[in-house]
């Protein structure tokens, strides 16, 4: 196999040991053509990272530092590109397989352009800097093998980021009218990106999406903890893409998905009325 | 034979056992130390280099011990003795990564904690003093693997002097009084007859039937014990937090708390109840950078006495202030959320409209056409059950009225709140909880000032209800119940829970009823506690110094210094414990307790859990079930209330 894999991981604040754990899931990896970058949503100032860090060949970038993130994506002679959220991990064949069948059996689907495979749930306890793993169960193993359905995206986590493998060029193309920076990014992105390209499935689950306690403040997951912000953010950056012009696909995919929110929002109400609520 | 009979002037030489004879551990199971120092390092990030150890330390260090012992008996034969080096020597085994450096400082850290851990046995203090004042020769013997220097140091630190006392350790002499080697050893050693020698130990088969097989005098140490079980809690936090509320009831602890049934509960329920809490506690506001934390009255003040005292290591400008539901409805009302109106004047108390007005900064008197539309006769009325719903109209009515009269007080005293937060951008407000209301009307007072303010909330617990208050603005998290989840937390609360936290925390500085303006400022009026409500806060105050017993107790673990360590909620078990099982002696005590619970209400007091008439308990009917709904404490009120009215409750 001949493509070369930039991975990205996203990394937020105190999950040292998390990171170190995505970290050992890379070097895991039986591919072993691959590049890692750290996205530290810290800015460069915090060296706590640094300190953290027992592999010195990993690149790191920090918040404040969106051209530089650009520029070495660009010159960087990967061809395709992957992320990995610091508290998720993947399987040691998760980039042998998902390339080798992008290689071998999607160059007939011209418009395949990214390759993922279905996910477990992972429920964890934190406990400062140890982890205690609990049980796994199937998180999206719903989808069909073949390319991904626009309305499979209705649902905002039902293809998490840790379980994609994008083609580089495409990814870029899409990604610069996108923050990717934002922790909410993805979604919207998703969503933009399959209204020009395809998402192909393999159904085996090779990417693990780690859950600890709801109640977990300190290394809880990033999108519970914020949800009330990422809500927000969804909205504006959805709003954003409807404004664009030129992509009736995607404008009437939204459109329909807004005027399902709203009926759901008012069968909602209409079923509180009945039982009195 | 009993310590108070024992003639010391009668031996030459006088040996003492040292744990649980000389000392005790703040723990209930010695095994318990490893996860006391797994919860250390894994909140120590210059271990993170070693995943392995963070993920299974206790394990391997108990793993490790036993090993040690097998590997020793192998190599050279003899007693399975062993010292920490040759413990730590099997754990550097179980992986590649450990270095020497890192055993090192594990056996340092162990050393460290188990200093802090122990304290000095006040019986055995004075058996140990007149065996010195004898001038008998005094000797230590441990069954231990730590060498004799760190015996020594260990002794030290729990303020024992035992320059000159000579320490035997089964680990450096490869004997043991398990076997009874060491005794032989010893007499040889120090050329004495047996008869000479008085030995004072607690383990029955080591430090007595081994030592009377020598014909050596011996003295059974019976006050202090520990738990050989083992915890299946799965966190070291778990694990700490039930082995600490455990340890209170092993017979030494009794020498931290006065004998008074009050201060007992206040040691053994609500010490560690609070630990947990005020734990959480300074971990939240550490993790969201809190700058300035505001103490609500009254049921905050032990909490911000406890935090200031043994938690406020960061220095977080805190201040107590004085506010209630009476005090603050009347100003914190800028918008008019139906739902949240209810929260204003319900409970069990039944109030006339005269009072609910009042509530409102209204007079009743004014709004009499208002009050004749919705069906009351005047304002004396006290709406009965099932006209809650003309109480609502009303107040609905007067919307408008309310939320002027509220923008006047508001523009005369919110300043008070103003100064409260000072320029602090994050600033938290810390008290029992149940339905955030407090929060909610003390951030809407704030005006102009609160939307450049993050303004948190940290509670004991938040109800289901506190979801009224829940906004995007307005952050509250609750321990033990968070927005009522786990729901059976929240119903244990609501079945007693929060009457009898009320009453643990109560405070004698009077409720604010309002705020004058003074040349000093905006000040807070406070109500003069009514004679109820003094034996009340005379109990609470016996109940508030055995709090503070627990405090001293548990206070050297807390120089460890990592908060997150003692924030377990399984430091409520023994206050879940006292509402939904309670003793007799906690009946005995604590139904007659009178509350109030609705604002500014203090001389309308109901009884924690009421008896009723043997006929009505032996056919319990109407006044059963209405007695019932009424008591705040449903199962002391069912316990007290039984058919078997022969029986003890």
């Amino acid at each position: 196999m001949k493509s070369k894999v930039l991975v990205i991981i996203r990394h937020y604040g105190n999950r040292k040991r998390l990171l170190l754990r995505a970290l050992q899931s890379i070097e895991n990896q039986t591919y072993k053509n691959h590049e890692v970058y750290i996205l530290s949503m810290s800015s460069s100032t915090d060296d706590n990272l640094k300190k953290a860090l027992l592999h010195p060949d990993v690149h790191t970038i920090y918040s404040d530092q969106h051209a530089v993130f650009f520029a070495e994506m660009q010159s960087s002679s990967a061809d395709k590109i992957a992320f990995l959220d610091d508290d998720d991990t993947w399987a040691p064949e998760f980039l042998t397989r998902l390339i080798s069948v992008y290689e071998n059996r999607l160059q007939c689907h011209k418009t395949v352009k990214a390759i993922c495979c279905h996910v477990n749930k992972v429920n964890e306890v934190s406990e400062g800097n140890r982890i205690i793993i609990n049980t796994t169960s199937p998180f999206n193993h719903y989808l069909p093998t073949g390319p991904i359905n626009f309305d499979a995206l209705y649902y905002k986590n039902s293809i998490p980021i840790s379980s994609i493998i994008f083609s580089k060029h495409e990814f870029l193309v899409v990604a610069k009218e996108h923050d990717v920076f934002d922790p909410a990014f993805y979604w919207v992105f998703l969503i933009d990106f399959i209204s020009a390209y395809d998402l192909w499935l393999v159904p085996e689950s090779m990417s693990y999406y780690h859950f600890r306690d709801a109640n977990d403040s300190y290394v809880g997951n990033y999108s519970i903890l914020q949800d009330a912000n990422n809500e927000f953010e969804f909205t504006l950056n959805l709003h954003r893409l409807m404004r664009r012009k030129g992509n009736t696909q995607l404008l009437t995919m939204l459109l329909n998905m807004l005027v399902n929110k709203t009926k759901h929002h008012r069968l909602t109400y209409l079923e509180n009325k009945i039982n009195g609520n | 034979m009993g310590t108070d009979f024992v003639d010391l002037n009668s031996f030459k030489l006088i040996s003492f056992d040292i744990f649980d004879t000389l000392l005790s551990r703040r723990l209930y199971r010695p095994k318990d130390l490893f996860s006391l120092i797994q919860s250390y390092i894994i909140h120590d990030d210059s271990f993170i280099k070693y995943p392995e150890i963070l993920d299974n330390f206790t394990e391997w260090r108990i793993q490790a011990e036993s090993n040690s012992r097998v590997v020793k008996v192998k190599k050279t034969g003899g007693e399975p003795e062993v010292t920490i080096s040759d413990i730590y020597a099997e754990f550097k085994l179980f992986s590649h990564h450990i270095d020497d450096d890192l055993i090192s400082k594990l056996i340092a850290l162990e050393i460290n904690i188990e200093k802090l851990v122990l304290y000095k046995c006040h019986e055995g203090e004075k058996l140990f003093k007149n065996a010195v004042e004898s001038g008998a020769n005094v000797i230590v013997i441990s069954d231990m693997y730590f060498p004799s220097n760190v015996l020594k140091e260990l002794l030290n630190a729990c303020g024992y002097d035992v320059n000159g006392v000579r320490i035997y350790s089964s680990g450096e002499e490869q004997l043991s009084k398990h076997s009874g080697e060491i005794y032989k050893r010893i007499l040889d050693e120090l050329d004495i007859q047996p008869s000479e020698w008085l030995h004072i130990g607690d383990n029955l088969h080591a430090d007595i039937n081994n030592a009377k097989k020598h014909k050596i005098q011996t003295l059974h140490a019976q006050w202090s014990e520990y738990s050989h079980e083992r915890s299946y809690h799965w966190t070291a936090k778990d694990v700490v937090g039930e082995s600490i509320y455990r340890s209170l009831d092993l017979k030494q602890a009794s020498q931290f708390y006065k004998n008074d049934e009050f201060v007992e509960l206040g040691f053994k329920v609500f010490g560690p109840l609070l630990l947990g809490f005020i734990s959480w506690l300074s971990m939240q506001l550490k993790n969201k950078g809190i700058q300035k934390a505001l103490f609500l009255a009254r049921d905050a003040h032990l909490i911000e006495r406890i935090y200031n005292k043994y938690f406020n290591h960061t220095s977080i400008d805190s201040e107590y202030i004085y506010l209630s539901r009476a005090s603050t409805y009347k100003m914190g009302m800028t918008d008019w959320p139906m739902h949240r109106i209810w929260h204003l004047f319900g409970g069990k108390n039944k109030k006339s409209i005269s009072k609910i007005f009042s509530m409102l900064g209204l007079d009743a008197k004014l709004y009499m056409a208002d009050l004749h539309h919705v069906g009351f006769p005047d304002e004396n009325h006290v709406p009965r059950i099932g006209e809650e719903h003309k109480v609502h109209w009303l107040i609905n009515k007067l919307f408008i009225q309310v939320m002027n009269k509220n923008t006047q007080i508001r523009n005369n005293y919110a300043q008070y709140f103003v100064d409260a937060c000072k320029d602090y951008e994050k600033v938290a407000l810390i008290d029992v909880g149940w339905m955030g209301n407090i929060q909610s009307v003390f951030a809407r007072s704030l005006g102009e000032h609160w939307a450049s303010k993050d303004i948190y909330g940290f509670y004991l617990a938040t109800f289901e209800g506190a979801l009224d208050n829940k906004s995007y603005y307005n952050s509250m998290s609750g321990w033990l119940s968070d927005y009522g989840s786990p729901l059976d937390k929240q119903n244990h609360l609501l079945s007693g829970g929060v009457e009898l936290m009320e009453f643990a925390l109560a405070d004698n500085t009077g409720s604010t009823i309002g705020y004058i303006k003074t040349d000093e400022g905006i000040l807070p009026l406070r109500d003069e506690s009514s004679d109820s409500e003094k034996d009340y806060l005379d109990k609470a105050g016996r109940l508030q110094d055995g709090i503070m017993s627990f405090f001293e107790y548990v206070s050297p673990l807390l120089k460890i210094n990592v908060n997150n360590t003692f924030s377990s909620v399984v430091l409520a078990e023994p206050f879940f414990k006292l509402i939904n099982e309670p003793s007799s002696t906690q009946l005995n005590i604590l139904a007659s307790l009178t509350h109030s619970e609705s604002a500014g209400t203090n001389s309308e007091r109901l009884v924690l859990a009421d008896r009723i008439s043997l006929r009505q308990r032996l056919f319990p009917g109407k006044v059963y079930q209405e007695s019932l709904e009424k008591s705040y404490w449903k199962e002391a009120f069912k316990r007290l209330n039984r058919k078997r009215f022969w029986k003890r409750y």
